[in-house]
């Protein structure tokens, strides 16, 4: 090989060498224009995320509070106590030594985290030794963190001071922290606030912070609810109570301001206990059906309430106008004739009421018609939500009163309306109920149910900043003297009809029974529905209470008025109401217990005749007294009379001239105040 | 002063004596040889006791100006790292405060969970019980006298 060979060969070797130190040189700027050009903002995003990271401030839930400011639900922080399994070498020695420390059995600890560590994975780096530390066990585990990787984590826990106490009002929380029932579930996006974002920047060694704030936590709203504790404590004992001694399965009790839909109590059976983590299965079903808000049933005859009331407020009936009940047995045409339990004659409207006669309010039905029961039903808020700050509310079965075509089925039928009339083809909730009769309660007006009386945020410097609470106004949809004259013939259904077990001493009140038998699988169980609405006193009422015992034997008179009475006796006298009776009067024997009303009983009561009825005892009453109306207009007269609860009668027109009887007179029940009215001369 | 007997003798004869006799013995010029080494200096005492220390103005000003200097400069540093320092212990203070402000609302809430616990319904109706509708011992169940028994009484 000469010279110029060589220097051939080298010069090739070097191009070829320059060209590969080249292409190395262009791979590189070429990665360095992706890395520099194309994908900047991608790296520059995943350098920040190496060194920038948010940590979640979280905010403290707010507090539930009842009506005298005593906390039902609060918030406090504690600290946990956990490990990450892969860390721990030797988990039977780790457990010997940190169980005693924390209270527990090594067994309890050694078992989980070995397990934990066997498996592996994401979810196997992180496990809790306990929650909520105590201080002493706080001080004892510190030591120990030399040793073995123990962590501290700040921890939130929710506490329920008064046990199962208003559970279902209240509600809980799931392991996240987030409602899950009652109230805490419905205003979970107030009561959580809002999470608070802190910053930290890391070195690339991670050897090094820097944090600042970029959001402070929103403290969450402390929610003052309407709950009296006293009364529902009583609300729940003598439901539960009254369950045991009537037989049934479930039941609920609803106690009610009627003057503002303020709700005191709300009581289930069978309840749960919020502060327990992990709940039975019984629990858990009991945790989420709210019988009293979400769990329609057959109202039965006090439906018969709002179908009297439509009769006399329609001016189509007054409460002596006479109604031939058919001895029991009403023949329709092409049907099942309507019976009653008992053969009653001629009755009038009051009477329908008091003896709870089928019959009665069915022919009240037919006289006014389906579209006016279907509009008061609709006034009276049956079939539509009452909006009470609770999870999953019912609205009830009212079906609509027009039919889309030939082949719906979901409408009334032409004779729904004589069976809607006492409780049959409509199902209401107890806080329906509640509502329809505060509306005879109040005067006519129907107001909404509310359990949130008060909404506040702590405010930085320990203050409380109050928020609006939206509560709809009441409308009317009765007129005043209706009203009091259902009343007053509510008042005799206790003095001397089927709720003659609801009375109160010291107390008047009016109320109506109800029972619906449960027809279940094609065939009657004997098992009702019994209910007894009500308020007290007649005169200015200040509660309503609604008991319901599901799947009872017994019937509404003998099974769920004697609890309406404890219930009402409580909370009368825990709001200090004055007492309008004597205390002293004779408490009245319950009735005896009537049989269901089956339909070999009714035939064969068809052929009996009627048993001689008692005359009522005469009660012993101490009424509101008479003001003096004379001088006043009409309206005036009537706006005065109904704030008393007085029953009155006008004759003529003009100012009030005349009165009997006079003012200061004490009424008794039944009687009514004549005001006689002239134009001034 | 050379030795304690020239101290005492200054004590002595006073000042002026020894600083003569000092004189006196004082030669004006040596040659001192370094040990072991081959170098010999010539050392001449010097006598600056007449010498008087005469502070020219411009050096005064000059000492005057970089001690001002030096003060500014620090009144500066102080000015810059002060505030700073301030709001730092303050922040410290603040944050020790806050945290102490949390526990003691945490501890407000568990008081008043407490003591909402104390006074539920529940636990009232249990206190009560223990206490106060308690049946009374059979001893102290109060039986009234027959009238016999009276009527005996009377008589005595």
């Amino acid at each position: 090989m000469n010279h110029g060979q060589q220097k051939l060969g080298s010069n090739r070797r070097a191009a070829i060498a320059g060209g590969v130190l080249m292409g190395l040189a262009l791979a590189v700027v070429v990665k360095l224009v992706e890395f520099q050009v194309l994908k900047h903002e991608y790296y520059a995003e995943r350098g920040r995320r190496q060194h920038l990271r948010d940590v979640r401030l979280p905010a403290l839930r707010g507090e539930l509070l009842a009506r005298d400011a005593y906390p039902l639900a609060i918030s406090i922080r504690t600290e946990s106590a956990v490990v990450n399994p892969q860390q721990i070498r030797d988990p039977e020695f780790f457990a010997r030594v940190v169980a005693p420390a924390l209270g527990k059995k090594p067994e309890e600890l050694a078992g989980p985290i070995a397990a934990k560590k066997r498996a592996g994975g994401p979810g196997a780096s992180f496990y809790v030794v306990a929650r909520h530390l105590t201080p002493e066990q706080r001080e004892r585990l510190k030591p120990l963190q030399r040793t073995f990787p123990i962590h501290i984590l700040p921890d939130v826990r929710r506490e329920y001071p008064n046990g199962v106490t208003g559970a279902h009002v209240v509600g809980a929380i799931d392991a996240e922290g987030n409602g899950n029932a009652g109230v805490e579930q419905k205003l979970n996006e107030e009561l959580k606030g809002r999470d608070g974002l802190m910053q930290v920047l890391a070195g690339s060694r991670q050897d090094r912070f820097l944090t600042w704030t970029r959001r402070d936590s929103l403290p969450g709203v402390n929610v003052t609810l309407s709950i009296d504790r006293v009364i529902q404590h009583d609300a729940e004992r003598f439901l539960r109570e009254g369950i045991e001694q009537a037989g049934a399965e479930s039941g609920t009790v609803v106690v009610m301001d009627p003057r503002n839909g303020e709700v005191l109590a709300l009581a289930n059976y069978p309840t749960f206990d919020p502060r327990r983590e992990r709940p039975t299965l019984e629990e858990a079903a009991a945790r989420h059906s709210n019988i009293a808000v979400q769990i329609p049933c057959e109202p039965g005859s006090v439906m018969k309430i709002i179908t009297v009331t439509m009769g006399l407020d329609t001016g189509i009936f007054r409460p002596d106008s006479p109604i031939y009940c058919e001895n029991g047995a009403f023949p329709r045409p092409g049907r099942r004739a309507i019976h009653d339990v008992h053969r009653y004659g001629t009755l009038d409207v009051s009477g329908v009421l008091i003896k709870s006669s089928n019959i009665g309010v069915a022919k009240i039905s037919l006289a006014a018609g389906p579209q006016r029961l279907y509009e008061y039903l609709k006034k009276f808020g049956i079939g539509g939500r009452t909006g009470i700050e609770l999870p999953a509310e019912s609205r009830g079965i009212l079906r609509p009163l027009a039919c889309r075509d030939s082949r719906d089925r979901n409408c009334w039928t032409p004779a729904s309306h004589e069976y809607i009339a006492f409780g049959h083809e409509v199902s209401a909730t107890a806080l329906q109920l509640a509502r329809a009769v505060a509306v005879i309660a109040n005067g006519g007006l129907l107001v909404q149910p509310h359990l949130v009386i008060a909404k506040s945020r702590p405010a930085p410097d320990g203050r409380e900043a109050p928020l609006p609470v939206e509560i709809a106004p009441p409308k009317r949809v009765l007129r005043p003297e209706t009203a009091i004259t259902i009343r007053r013939i509510m008042e005799r259904v206790v003095l001397e009809g089927t709720g003659r077990a609801a009375a109160i001493p010291g107390y008047s009140a009016g109320g109506k029974t109800g029972s619906a038998e449960i027809f279940e699988n094609g065939r009657w169980l004997n098992r009702h529905n019994s209910s007894f609405i009500g308020f007290a006193p007649v005169a200015n009422p200040r509660i309503v209470v609604v008991v319901t015992l599901n799947r009872t034997p017994k019937l509404g008179g003998v099974s769920a008025a004697p609890v309406f009475r404890k219930v009402a006796e409580t909370a009368l006298r825990v709001l200090h109401v004055p007492m309008d009776r004597p205390e002293t009067a004779p408490e009245e024997q319950p009735p005896d217990p009537p049989k269901p009303p089956s339909p070999e009983l009714l035939l064969a009561s068809a052929e009996k005749p009627a048993p001689p009825e008692e005359p009522p005892a005469a009660p012993v009453l101490v009424g509101p007294r008479v003001p003096d109306f004379r001088g006043r207009p009409l309206v005036a007269v009537l706006r005065e009379a109904a704030s008393l609860g007085l029953p009155v009668e006008t004759l003529g027109r003009g100012v009030a001239r005349e009165q009997s009887p006079p003012p200061g007179t004490v009424l008794a029940p039944g009687m009514r105040v004549q005001v006689r009215f002239a134009w001034l001369p | 002063m050379s030795g304690l007997e020239a101290l005492v003798d200054w004590f002595a004869a006073g000042r002026e004596a020894v600083e003569e006799s000092e004189r006196s013995l004082a030669c004006d010029a040596r040659l001192r040889a370094l040990p072991r080494e081959e170098i010999f200096l010539y050392v001449k005492p010097i006598d600056n006791t007449q010498v008087r220390c005469v502070a020219r103005r411009s050096e005064w000003m000059s000492g005057a100006a970089t001690a001002a200097v030096f003060l500014v400069a620090a009144l500066c540093i102080i000015a810059t790292i002060v505030p700073s320092t301030t709001v730092l212990a303050i922040s410290h203070r603040i944050e020790a405060l806050n945290q102490e402000k949390a526990s003691l609302v945490n501890e407000l809430r568990r008081l008043r969970s407490d003591e909402a616990s104390l006074r539920s319904a529940e636990r009232l109706e249990q206190y009560a019980g223990e206490r106060f509708i308690a049946p009374p011992a059979r001893a102290l169940v109060y039986a009234p006298p027959g009238k016999s028994a009276l009527a005996s009484l009377d008589a005595r």
